[in-house]
Parts: C-alpha cells; sequence; structure tokens
C-alpha cells in the first residue's frame, strides 16, 4: 500500500459515512498477514482466531486516536503482537505455570492441535523457537515469518534497531545449534 | 522464502478467512455505539448507565410497597349490600309462596306427609326461618330421615317393651 493510498484509507477510517467499508478494506488486506503473525506466536489455530477477533475490535475502537505517527500496519502489528503476548501472559496465569511448564504446555498443545500437522523439521522449530527468551524469540518471528523491517520491528517492540539486531543474530544462532545438535 | 515454507505444517479451516472476515464484522458491528448513524453517546455512557439502573431498583427495593384497601373496602361493601337485598327479596318470596305450594300439592308419600307434620308441627321462630333460607335442601332432608329414623326405633323399642 504507498503512502497515498495509505492516508486515504485512513481519512476514509476516521469519517463516519466511509468508515465502514474503509474498515471492511483494511480487514480484507490485513486479515490474513495479521493471523499469521499471532499463531506464530501462540501457535494453536482457536488461539490464534481469538486473538484475531480480539485485535481487530481493538483496532476498530482504535482508530478514533490512530495518529499517523506510523504506517498502520504497524501500528495493527502492535495491536496483535500485545494482544497475542497478554493472551498467553493469561493463559499462563490461569494454569499457574511457570516459564519453562508454559513452554511445555504450548507444545503440547500444538502437537494436539487438528490444525497442525506435525512435521518433524517444523516441529524441531517450534521447540527451539520456545526455547529463546521472549525479545529474541519475537524479533526471529517477526524477521522470519513476517518478513518485517528491523524499522518496523523496532516500533511493535519499542526497542532500538541496534538492540533488535543483536538480538535477532542471537536467536539465529541459538536455534541452528539446537537444530544440528 | 515462500509463503507456503513460511507456513510449513500449520494449516486453517477450509474457508476461515472468507467466514472470518464476517465474524470479525459482526463481532464489531454488535457491540459499536451507534456514533456511525451520527447519533452519538457519552464516553462509559453504558458502564455509568447501568449502575444508575441497578442503584434504581436498589432503592426501588428498599421503599415498602403500599397497597390501597380503599378500593377494596368500596368493592366488598357493594358485594354485601347486593347479597343482603338478594337475602331479603328471597325470603319475602319464600315466606309468600312455600303454604300455597304445599296446600296445592297432592301429598301420596307416607313418607312426605310425616316430613310435612313436621315442617308444620315444629314451632319455628323468625330467627330460625331466616337462617333455614342458608340451608340446603339436601341437608335438611337427611337430617329429617335420621330424625324420624330415631323416631321409629324409639317407637318400636317402646312397642316391644
Amino acid at each position: 500500500m504507498t503512502l497515498i493510498t495509505e492516508t486515504t484509507l485512513i481519512e476514509n477510517l476516521k469519517s463516519p459515512s466511509t468508515k465502514e467499508r474503509a474498515f471492511t478494506l483494511l480487514l480484507d488486506k490485513y486479515q490474513k498477514r495479521l493471523y499469521w503473525h499471532i499463531r506464530k506466536i501462540v501457535l494453536v489455530h482457536e488461539d490464534a482466531d481469538d486473538v484475531l477477533q480480539n485485535t481487530f475490535i481493538k483496532v476498530y475502537k482504535g482508530l478514533k486516536n490512530f495518529k499517523a505517527e506510523s504506517n498502520i500496519h504497524t501500528w495493527m502489528y502492535r495491536i496483535a503482537y500485545n494482544e497475542a503476548i497478554t493472551f498467553l501472559r493469561k493463559k499462563q496465569k490461569r494454569l499457574q505455570l511457570n516459564s519453562e511448564e508454559m513452554n511445555t504446555q504450548i507444545l503440547t498443545d500444538l502437537k494436539a492441535d487438528a490444525y497442525f500437522n506435525s512435521d518433524d523439521i517444523e516441529w524441531q522449530l517450534q521447540q527451539a523457537i520456545l526455547k529463546l527468551p521472549e525479545k529474541q524469540r519475537s524479533v526471529f518471528q517477526m524477521k522470519y515469518y513476517d518478513d518485517l523491517k528491523f524499522k518496523e520491528i523496532s516500533e511493535i517492540l519499542d526497542t532500538s534497531e541496534g538492540a533488535l539486531k543483536a538480538s535477532y543474530h542471537y536467536a539465529t544462532k541459538k536455534i541452528q545449534a539446537y537444530l544440528t545438535q | 522464502m515462500t509463503s507456503k515454507n513460511k507456513h510449513r505444517g500449520f494449516e486453517v479451516p477450509k474457508g476461515y478467512f472468507e467466514n472470518n472476515k464476517n465474524s470479525i464484522l459482526d463481532a464489531i458491528y454488535k457491540e459499536k455505539p451507534s456514533e456511525e448513524s451520527n447519533f452519538n453517546i457519552p464516553e462509559d455512557y453504558f458502564k455509568t448507565s447501568k449502575k444508575e439502573i441497578l442503584d434504581q431498583i436498589e432503592k426501588q427495593k428498599k421503599q415498602a410497597p403500599v397497597i390501597s384497601l380503599f378500593k377494596n373496602r368500596i368493592i366488598t361493601g357493594i358485594a354485601a349490600s347486593v347479597l343482603f337485598l338478594l337475602a331479603i327479596t328471597f325470603y319475602l318470596q319464600l315466606t309468600q309462596d312455600t303454604p300455597q305450594i304445599v296446600e296445592n300439592t297432592p301429598l301420596t308419600d307416607p313418607l312426605l306427609n310425616q316430613k310435612e307434620n313436621i315442617h308444620h308441627s315444629i314451632p319455628l321462630s323468625k330467627k330460625d326461618k331466616m337462617l333455614a333460607i342458608f340451608v340446603d335442601d339436601i341437608a335438611s332432608d337427611e337430617l329429617i330421615n335420621d330424625f324420624l329414623f330415631e323416631e321409629e326405633i324409639a317407637s318400636t323399642l317402646e312397642e316391644d317393651f
């Protein structure tokens, strides 16, 4: 989406007469991308479905306060990321698990998910990703799966680009080491 | 990396994105306020209005209910008056008509004759006559039959001894 069309879209989203139509366009354009972004964080389809819905509800409600200081898609990614992380934290609290137990729980849920084919390579990759600290995991997922630029990731995670590059570097090294051991 | 390889192993239900779009829109438009139709509401209106409604309900619960007895008194009074008039009318008709009916009716049944004799032989006060209006005929007959039966037993016993 070019800057001009994005500006027009934002204007349409803020105008009561064009809001619904513009929002449907926004949904068409970003639904899949946000779904996969969320899915790679929460892993299970059903959870991703819940988080995606909450994300779009928050996007819709937040449109009136959205200031075009960042791209709308970066802003939406940020909402989606926060929703997914909040979802996992709530789940961990509800199940009264520590971080390690929670990772085991996520993998157990993933294996039981009807919408996950337990491909050996993918399974090992998910195990390796879950062993990373939260920030390294997030950077790796956004770079590897979402193809986001470091600048965009820095806006989403509110971290400097330099720190993100370092985190990504460590993350890839750890994953390589895990997969080749 | 191609998009397919990126999501290797992960699947979604068939037609998920098409259907999900509608469910997201439904979820949003179901709970949105009516701002799209240019009717705005104050911020947090529903939160505060809900509290106000609940407070009002609680307040009304605390007030004791007031039941007006005046209306019921009037109805009861009217009903009592009508009943009294009916009773008087019925009593007057009975006191005027009954002797004629008795006189004109041929009594062939000795038991009925006996009953009639009892009616005429027992002197009734005005109060008894008033009360008689409210006595059921069947109950009255049963009482008379019992009385006659006892009389017959007594006379039989007298004859035997």
